[in-house]
């Protein structure tokens, strides 16, 4: 395929610096190269007119396009669910090369399946053991009128515990879930630009208002049940730039499932 | 959970250890292997969206890219950059996909002998609403190869060495490749750009 391609001329100064502009334009020349060019192009005007054109290419090239990032969220999703699909292994830990055949020289030889499987060994032989045998005559000849007692002083906590739970539970149901045209919307007052961003179910509130400081905001609203907030950025120094680099950053932090600017004045969904 | 100080200077590139990562996926890591898909998420779909121009594609693409990353990670030998390791699966991938859905595209048909300074060129591109569709038009009506080497070069910035390394090819065919391309690109936007020269003239007059 490439044979078929014949070489690049170089006849004169001007062609084998021309091979070595685009080079020049994306920064990635050597020294001595870049001075080779620097020297002829300050004194040849068409070589001059070439680079500078290599450059605005470059230039165009790279220039971002609109503000839509695409996540890597739903495709990380869809390949983490290919690989469960079909069950695929990492090649290390396929018994071809298990034996030492396949010559697996990065990382440590025990796989996460090895090392749950070990896990378990250890806690079914710490059951077993004689201590814990010991452990176990040892409560055998406790009185049984103290071990009915704290149970039942047990039992009166949990159930105290969980009535407080189904009272708090049953004030989240009552909450409306829907808003209405009197709904206080706390994005109408605001007065910088929204984003909106989901993290995963790790995420906790205080985590995301730290993330919010770090790019000069606060949490508007937020957590929805899906853990979605609405930062509001300081309306001082946010241009454009300043806002798609922040969208940017926050895209590439952990935790962070999508991040998306918000018009103002839409409703929130808390 | 403790997040680094916001620096537009720093978001370009957020430091990420691929080679810890990498070696992590070859134990069966599938976090490792997720925040690695992320930090390459990026870059590879803004890379493969200008090649492919759909965004599925570009998806499909790096999510196959990805699988041959977690199915061969062991057989990284660091011989290379983990990048330019998974740089090289991408394009070969990219490649496929490109002769695959490749068609001529109009401009073929609108490159003919017109003939015009660089210097002019440079002053419609740089006053040109266009440019970006020029460009992309230009680069449109090459071959899958001379494209990716001058998106690789121009678009992600690597050297000739690191094309090379990507397309598993000699310094020399790089060169070619690109000289080639470029002069074929040349010649797609001076005729490009001829009809408004064209009409700047007449309103000149």
């Amino acid at each position: 395929m490439s044979s078929s391609i014949p070489n690049p001329p170089r006849a004169d100064p001007c062609e084998s610096v021309a091979e070595l502009l685009p080079w020049h334009a994306n920064g990635t020349l050597s020294v001595e190269d870049r001075s080779l060019v620097d020297a002829h192009t300050e004194v040849c005007d068409a070589c001059r007119a070439s680079l500078a054109l290599e450059r605005r290419i470059v230039e165009t090239i790279r220039a971002p396009r609109g503000n839509v990032e695409q996540s890597p969220h739903s495709g990380w999703q869809r390949l983490a669910e290919r690989i469960d699909a079909e069950s695929i292994p990492p090649q290390s830990q396929r018994p071809d090369r298990a034996n030492g055949s396949g010559g697996v020289t990065h990382g440590s030889s025990m796989t996460p399946d090895h090392r749950r499987a070990g896990a378990t060994h250890v806690s079914a032989r710490a059951a077993d053991s004689p201590r814990n045998s010991r452990a176990a005559g040892r409560a055998r000849r406790w009185n049984w009128g103290a071990v009915l007692g704290a149970a039942v002083a047990v039992q009166a906590a949990a159930i105290a515990v969980l009535a407080v739970a189904l009272v708090r539970h049953r004030q989240i149901e009552e909450a409306p879930r829907f808003h209405t045209l009197a709904t206080p919307d706390p994005t109408l007052a605001a007065n910088g630009p929204l984003l909106r961003i989901a993290f995963d179910s790790v995420m906790d509130e205080a985590a995301a208002r730290e993330l919010a400081g770090r790019v000069s905001g606060r949490i508007l609203a937020g957590p929805s049940p899906d853990n979605v907030y609405t930062f509001v950025l300081n309306a001082a120094d946010q241009s454009a730039r300043g806002v798609d680099d922040k969208v940017s950053w926050l895209r590439r932090q952990s935790h962070v499932l999508l991040v998306e600017p918000v018009a103002l004045g839409q409703p929130s969904r808390r | 959970m403790t997040y680094p100080e916001f620096n537009p200077e720093t978001v370009p590139a957020l430091p990420v250890d691929d080679l810890a990562l990498l070696e992590r996926v070859v134990a069966g890591d599938r976090e490792a292997f997720r925040r690695l898909y992320t930090h390459y998420h990026r870059r590879l779909h803004r890379f493969l969206t200008r090649l492919t121009r759909e965004r599925p594609l570009a998806e499909e693409i790096i999510n196959d890219t990805m699988m041959v990353v977690w199915q061969h990670a062991a057989d990284f030998r660091g011989a290379s950059r983990v990048s330019t390791w998974i740089l090289g699966i991408a394009y070969r991938r990219a490649l496929k996909t490109l002769e695959r859905v490749r068609t001529r595209t109009a401009q073929d048909g609108l490159l003919a002998s017109v003939t015009a300074p660089e210097g002019t060129m440079l002053d419609l591109l740089s006053q040109g609403a266009e440019t970006h569709e020029w460009i992309d038009a230009a680069l449109a009506t090459l071959s899958p190869e001379h494209r990716m080497v001058i998106e690789l070069a121009y678009f992600l910035g690597l050297s000739c060495e690191e094309i090379a390394e990507v397309a598993q090819c000699p310094l020399g065919t790089v060169k070619t490749r690109m000289f080639y391309g470029r002069e074929r690109m040349r010649e797609s936007l001076l005729t490009l750009a001829a009809p408004r020269k064209a009409t700047a003239t007449e309103r000149g007059a």
